[in-house]
């Protein structure tokens, strides 16, 4: 990248995302008034582009422009659509906000729905088919692994969601090893998570110091 | 021929009689001698001496004046000297005060009650040496006017004259007193005579003032005047002596004085003996002793009067500024200063209600004696604070003090006079009625605070000390590095060094993974895309949010090349608003160099709201949920899409996440549909724990799976080609190692901290 | 005028529970043996629809509940600068956007070339600056990891990030073969078997989510 070449635009642009970089990074000091400025900044900007990008990538298309150039059928299915969504606008004004309710319901009766038809046909059946078919692909061990680390962290699942004295003096041997299996289990999954989480965050630190050293060299070498 | 109306029986008689014939009052006023004057005036400030040296001219000379010559004519009268002590002062309230005197000695001592006979005791006949000049006769106009309250102050007073008729109208109690105090009674005719006619100049307000006011010295109605009402309640306080006979008659004592007086004063009146703040005016000494050990010898005392007897004291501690109205204090005002006053009310009200019908009055009268005490300080005048001290008498006031009027009439010594049965009107015996069974008013006290300057500076400091307590020190704090601090800033410190000696190196030595490193479905995945004929539609699903752009875009930039590499159109979409965005960013800027241009070679769908919902309508009707591209184009009409009816149409769909949960929707929502169509997907690092299991397997729902730094670096050993994940790479490296480095140090800091620590006894149980 | 229209329980549920139910057999039904839509597949896409567009306008309610509640904090003076800037940059974004839509539409110009300006050189360095300061937070937060709580599933949880750190690093992976292979298997095996647990304990938790909406024991929509 030349300054020469750069526009005017990028040019400044590049300058206001250093700036506000350093705003950011300012946080590793401390809670201070340029980190707070940089986030509402963000907010603000990120607020605006969804709303600007929904409005043109869904409002406009689905209820605006059939009343423009649509036919009967659009015109009519777009009415349909737009009954919902002023109810659903009413929920902006707290007096007002409980004529809303029917388009949550069926906002939340879809969502339901397809949760569950999801959850079945993409995640329980394929991942209990893939339990039962792990001794075709897998060594003995590393199969035997998979299979008590799954059931017992399932069961550890089980077990958290209640907690009865009685019935934990009163469990069995194995389920005791089954629960302490599966905490383990989920604590080798959750160690696994946040090594990732570690290692995405430091590329995103690597990427911010990049861009820093970019926009340094083009001032320092403009050439 | 005129005739002169008796001011003691009622009864007229001719002009030229100078006593009654009747009951032997006198008719004319006494006259005060020079030689008074000249005595008393040691002790009175310059204007008084001037008022008296100005007498014998003329009493309306001078206009200032004409209101207290007007009251001296009578004493100006040369026929009786005897009466020249009652104007000594000009003042009738000393006047009436030495009548109160004498009221109280005059059951004990013969010689005194001889006063009212027209024979003055020793102490009192001195003045009579010198004639008094000439006065101007009273106007007989305002004498009549004065008549009617003269008489009725005259009955009251003594009942004298009808003594019949007033104990007709007395209540028994009053007829008892009246009987036990009957020499007092003949010994106040002399009080009307020696009260000041009416002067012509006397403006209204005296004219018909109360008798209680009327009596007051001249000389403190003019101070009055400039005194505020506090003041001028105190003033009354003490000529309530020349107010007795209105005790006995409510109706004028109301005119002029106010409630409480006339109770308070009607209480001291009936009691046997004299108060002590009374008594102690015989004896300067003892007055001064008094008042000293007042304030210590009265526990039931509150403590306003005595803050006000010393501030009164401190006041006339620098006396050297008083003023000239100021040093005329008179000492009714000083002993009312030490607080005497006060507490003999207070102290003696309950026994002197036994004495009167009706209590309850004497209870607002002891209230409205201690609202006027608050009120007097409150108001922080002068006058209150330039009080005398007690034995600071003037001469002229000790010469004509009655000292026979002692302390040994204590009120106590003779007891509360029975009211009811057969001892009815018997003192000192024991009481029918138990006090306690005597209804009377709860007594009000001022709800106001009084706080003399000293208690206020004592209050200011104690306030000070409080705050100071409350006020933390500004002390320099210690810099404490803990060892929590010092891992926080060393682990940051060295993760920004590294990571920015890294940057800046631009080094590119670290070999990248190969051979074993590369995983079997990344060989997969490769050979998915290489598999792809020129213009294949492949759709690309850019899920991710700008934060994780550095490491995503590092990891499928490789992918992405090797898919332009091949020529695929591509069909970019999002369920991230910021996903267009994202992608039109990566194509044009980390992508730039296979010159991909939207509607051709690649469309970019934009975003799908909906989460779930809208990835499974999107499924379902793509065309319908997506019909313009994120620039404004026909999207379905463009090249990239043309023959995609459904997402089943497409060669290869690649997502690219960072969210596991959004990997997960588009598993159970596209890759159903997908038929035979794979679905490959380059996800975050965070993402790939949670991935895996859709990844493995023989029938695996993820055909391909790249994650993170590391495995877009060994995809691009995988196509030969290094990319953006190669320039990070040796940075990453440098990052992992000091991160390792540091959390092996945070972690034996903390077992060694841990193991180390001393247990604490709720630890060891 | 005082509005005080309630859409009560019933109702909302009844509409969550229909339209919910409609689209769950849509996954069943919605197509016939040939491949062919369904009416109860219409039925289904038609809702599908409506769901995206309904999003969209609750996206662009959450916008006016963020105006609103920083609009209270300016009158309130609650951090009412910062308040002011986030809406000034939201009102910006807002009126770029509504531009470059205009302009697309009237003068067939690319769209949002302007408002790209803002995302990439406003939002992207800010939101990648957020991730790079959680590297810092997180490089402390992995060296205190045990100093909370000492136990073994801690130890498990710490020993696995060291280990996929170290596996991680290409140098370290280098020299240790066998070090990069454990690193594989962890995240192969075990951390599999974990994930799968947690996987399979989400979609039955989702599964068991949807049914209580579909069957109206949650009306998470204020009924």
């Amino acid at each position: 990248m030349n300054i020469a070449t750069m526009s005017l635009a990028d040019l400044s642009g590049a300058l206001l995302g250093f700036t506000l970089t350093i705003f950011v990074l300012s946080f590793i000091i401390g809670d201070n008034f340029l980190f707070r400025l940089a986030t509402h900044i963000f907010v603000g900007t990120a607020a605006g582009y969804t709303t600007i990008v929904t409005l043109y990538n869904i409002i406009l298309p689905h209820l605006i422009f059939p009343f423009l150039d649509g036919n009967r059928g659009e015109i009519f299915l777009a009415v349909s659509f737009l009954v919902p969504s002023v109810l659903l606008l009413m929920k902006i004004s707290p007096r007002l906000s409980p004529l809303g309710n029917p388009a949550v319901a069926i906002l939340v009766g879809i969502g339901a729905a397809v949760a569950i038809g999801g959850a079945t046909f993409g995640t329980i059946f394929p991942q209990t088919v893939a339990s039962m078919s792990v001794f075709e692909n897998q060594t003995f061990i590393n199969a035997l692994v998979i299979l008590v680390g799954t059931l017992s962290t399932l069961l550890y699942f089980q077990f958290s969601t209640r907690k009865n004295e009685t019935q934990n003096q009163s469990a069995s041997l194995l389920t005791r090893a089954l629960r302490w299996s599966g905490k383990t289990f989920i604590a080798i999954t959750f160690g696994a998570l946040f090594a990732g989480v570690y290692i995405a965050a430091i590329t995103a630190l690597i990427e911010r110091f990049m861009y820093l050293w970019q926009f340094i060299k083009i001032l320092i070498f403009p050439a | 021929m005129s005739e002169i109306r008796c001011p003691m029986c009622g009864k007229n008689n001719p002009d030229q009689l100078e006593k009654c014939q009747y009951c032997q009052a006198r008719l004319t006023p006494f006259f005060v001698s020079g030689d008074d004057a000249d005595r008393g005036d040691s002790g009175l400030p310059d204007w008084m001496k001037s008022e008296f040296e100005d007498q014998p001219s003329s009493t309306a000379d001078a206009e200032p004046e004409d209101w207290l010559a007007g009251l001296r004519p009578e004493a100006d009268s040369p026929d009786d000297e005897d009466a020249a002590p009652f104007d000594d002062s000009g003042d009738d309230w000393l006047g009436r005060m030495r009548g109160f005197d004498d009221e109280d000695d005059a059951d004990e001592s013969e010689d005194e009650s001889s006063i009212f006979d027209g024979k003055l005791p020793e102490w009192m006949s001195v003045p009579e040496a010198k004639e008094p000049p000439a006065a101007p006769e009273p106007d007989p106009a305002a004498e009549d006017a004065m008549l009617d309250w003269l008489s009725k102050l005259d009955s009251g007073n003594q009942a004298a004259a009808p003594p019949a008729a007033e104990s007709e109208e007395l209540p028994d109690w009053m007829l008892n007193f009246d009987s036990n105090n009957a020499p007092e009674a003949e010994s106040t005719p002399e009080i009307p005579a020696a009260s000041p006619e009416p002067d012509p100049e006397l403006p209204d307000w005296l004219t018909h003032a109360a008798p209680a006011v009327e009596s007051a010295s001249p000389a403190l109605e003019s101070d009055g005047e400039a005194l505020p009402d506090w003041m001028f309640s105190a003033d009354n306080d003490q000529p309530e002596s020349a107010s007795i006979p209105d005790e006995s008659q409510p109706a004028p004592a109301g005119d002029g004085l106010p409630d409480w007086m006339s109770k308070e004063f009607a209480a001291e009146k009936f009691d046997d003996g004299l108060p002590d703040w009374m008594s102690g005016q015989d004896d300067p000494d003892h007055a001064a002793a008094l008042s000293t050990i007042l304030p210590d010898t009265s526990p039931l005392m509150p403590e306003w009067p005595t803050d006000f007897e010393s501030d009164s004291k401190s006041a006339v501690g620098i006396g050297a500024d008083l003023t000239p109205s100021d040093e005329f204090e008179p000492d009714w005002l000083e002993t009312l200063g030490a607080g005497t006053s006060a507490e003999s009310f207070e102290l003696e009200a309950p026994t002197l209600e036994s004495e009167l019908s009706n209590a309850d009055n004497d209870l607002f009268a002891l209230d409205a004696l201690s609202d006027a005490f608050s009120d007097s300080y409150d108001a922080d005048e002068p006058p209150a604070d330039d009080l005398a001290a007690p034995a600071d008498l003037p001469d002229w006031l000790q010469a004509m003090r009655p000292v026979e009027s002692s302390a040994a009439h204590h009120p106590t010594e003779h007891g509360p006079i029975e009211q009811t049965g057969p001892l009815a009107g018997l003192s000192g015996v024991l009481m029918a009625e138990p006090e306690i069974a005597r209804l009377k008013k709860a007594p009000t006290f001022t709800s106001k605070l009084e706080i003399t300057p000293a208690q206020q500076e004592h209050v200011r400091i104690f306030t000070d000390l409080l705050n100071n307590e409350g006020t933390p020190k500004f002390t320099r704090e210690p810099i404490h590095i803990s060892t929590q601090n010092l891992l926080r800033w060393v682990s940051a410190l060295l993760l920004i060094f590294v990571v920015a000696l890294g940057v800046m190196s631009e080094s590119q030595t670290v070999p990248p993974p190969s051979g074993v490193a590369i995983p079997a479905e990344m060989l997969h995945l490769a050979d998915l895309i290489e598999a792809l004929a020129p213009t294949d539609p492949v759709l690309v699903s850019f899920d991710f949010e700008p934060g994780t752009s550095g490491e995503m875009n590092a990891a499928s930039a490789a992918v992405i090349d090797h898919l332009m590499l091949k020529g695929a159109y591509l069909s970019l979409v999002s369920t991230s608003p910021t996903g267009p965005a994202l992608a039109e960013y990566f194509i044009h800027t980390i992508q730039s160099e296979h010159g991909y241009t939207s509607g051709i070679q690649y469309t970019n769908l934009g975003y799908i709201p909906g989460g779930a919902s809208g990835l499974l309508g999107f499924v379902q009707m793509p065309s319908r949920i997506t019909p313009l591209s994120f620039d404004g184009m026909e999207a379905w009409q463009t090249p990239a899409l043309s023959g995609i009816q459904s997402l089943a149409d497409y060669k290869l769909v690649l997502l690219i996440t960072d969210n596991p949960d959004t990997a997960r929707t588009w598993l159970e929502q596209v890759q159903p549909y997908l038929q035979d169509t794979p679905l490959i997907a380059v996800v975050s690092a965070q993402a790939e724990p949670i991935l895996h299991p859709y990844a493995s397997g023989p029938n695996a729902q993820l055909s391909g799976l790249i994650s993170g730094l590391n495995g877009g670096a060994a995809y691009e050993q995988v196509i030969g080609k290094p990319n953006l994940a190669r320039v990070y790479w040796d940075t990453l490296n440098y990052a992992l190692m000091a991160a390792v480095i540091v959390l092996l140090i945070g972690v034996a800091a903390n077992l060694m901290s841990h193991f180390t620590r001393k247990k604490t006894p709720g630890e060891a149980t | 005028m005082k509005f005080n229209f309630k859409f009560k329980s019933p109702v909302s549920t009844a509409i969550a529970i229909s339209v919910g139910f409609v689209v769950l057999l849509g996954y069943i039904f919605g197509t016939n043996a040939r491949g062919e839509t369904t009416s109860l597949g219409f039925l289904r896409n038609y809702f599908l629809q409506g769901a995206i567009i309904w999003a969209s306008v609750a996206l662009i309610v959450g916008v006016f509940n963020l105006v609103g509640v920083h609009l209270h904090k300016i009158r309130k003076n609650e951090g009412g600068g910062y308040s002011f800037v986030l809406l000034v940059s939201l009102i910006v974004t807002l009126g770029v956007g509504i531009y470059d839509i205009l302009q697309t539409h009237l003068h067939q110009e690319l769209n949002f070339q302007r408002i790209r300006w803002i995302f990439n050189y406003i939002q992207l360095p800010i939101e990648t600056s957020l991730m790079a300061v959680l590297a810092i937070s997180l490089t402390y937060a992995a060296a205190r990891l045990l100093s909370r709580r000492l136990n073994l599933f801690s130890i498990v949880f710490v020993g696995v990030v060291l280990l996929l750190l170290i596996g991680a690093a290409p140098q370290i992976a280098a020299q240790a073969p066998l070090l990069a292979e454990f690193r594989d298997w962890i995240l192969r095996v075990p951390a599999l078997a974990g994930a799968r647990g947690i996987l399979l304990g989400v979609a039955l938790g989702t599964i068991a989510t949807g049914i209580r909406i579909l069957t109206g024991s949650d009306r998470p929509y204020g009924g």
